[in-house]
């Protein structure tokens, strides 16, 4: 089946704000490289359109290409501590009264940031995507039960970074 | 119920949070231009059309296997340089009339 140009256009429109957050998180908030990757990534979309199988969801086959071409981009860089520090870098405009929330979005950021890779993969799509667990298991060609323990442990992680922070 | 049921049944308000904000980040960053056609990638740039390239090339094949024997029997003069130059020209499909005019 190959998608017609006017239908990819709307796939875009739906799904590359949710390719291009996730890009952004999972780079430690590089917002250049996040948009390089997203536009990268429709262009290899459509250029692969004929082995897109409708029978399957859209993002399952997204996310599983932007998630090989982010372990290409970490192989490129040699190190994902790199993004790790610039999640901890990232300081957002702040506005007084948001003050609160910004602070408490920030923290979650740095915590999310810490994770290994292969938890925050794992995390990212589960918890802000809302992928199921059989679809999370295909994009990263891993068992089921393998998320699940990084689920586990990424949410463990996340929960206690919360935690010692707040009560900081 | 397993573990990481527990386990996110415990952080609801951790997760509806996280959500919330990866939410708004998606909608706060514009999205790229995205340049799309349905025309397949083209291998090379035409600028002539192609059955007007292959007249050229069968023509140039012609000329210069008929032309040497033709009027120049001697291969290394300077006339012959000018066919095989013009027969490469027109094999490349880059006509160069005046030059093929002058040695038909």
């Amino acid at each position: 089946m190959r998608l017609s140009a006017d239908t990819f256009r709307t796939l875009y429109l739906e799904h590359g704000p949710r390719a291009q957050g996730f890009f952004l998180r999972m780079t430690g908030y590089d917002r250049e490289l996040a948009r390089d990757l997203t536009q990268d990534l429709f262009m290899r979309l459509w250029s692969a359109r004929g082995s897109y199988d409708e029978g399957r969801p859209f993002s399952t086959w997204m996310f599983a290409i932007a998630y090989n071409m982010l372990k290409n981009e970490y192989r490129r860089r040699m190190t994902v501590m790199e993004y790790v520090e610039n999640a901890d870098k990232e300081e957002p405009v702040i506005e007084t009264d948001h003050l609160e929330q910004e602070q408490r979005d920030q923290m979650l950021r740095s915590a999310i940031g810490r994770l290994p890779e292969q938890q925050k993969v794992v995390f990212l799509l589960r918890y802000e995507e809302e992928l199921p667990l059989s679809e999370i298991a295909r994009v990263c060609n891993i068992p089921e039960g393998t998320v699940k323990s990084r689920l586990f442990s990424a949410l463990t992680a996340v929960r206690d970074y919360c935690k010692n922070n707040e009560n900081q | 119920m397993d573990k990481l049921k527990e386990l996110e049944k415990e952080s609801q308000e951790l997760l509806t949070s996280i959500k919330s904000m990866a939410d708004k980040e998606n909608l706060e960053m514009p999205l790229p231009e995205l340049d799309i056609t349905e025309n397949e990638p083209q291998l090379f740039r035409r600028r002539i059309p192609s059955w007007v390239a292959v007249a050229a090339m069968i023509a140039g094949i012609v000329i210069g296997f008929a032309m040497p024997k033709l009027g120049n029997s001697d291969p290394d003069t300077k006339t012959s340089f000018n066919y095989a130059d013009t027969c490469r020209s027109i094999a490349d499909g880059d006509v160069n009339f005046a030059l093929l005019v002058t040695h038909l």
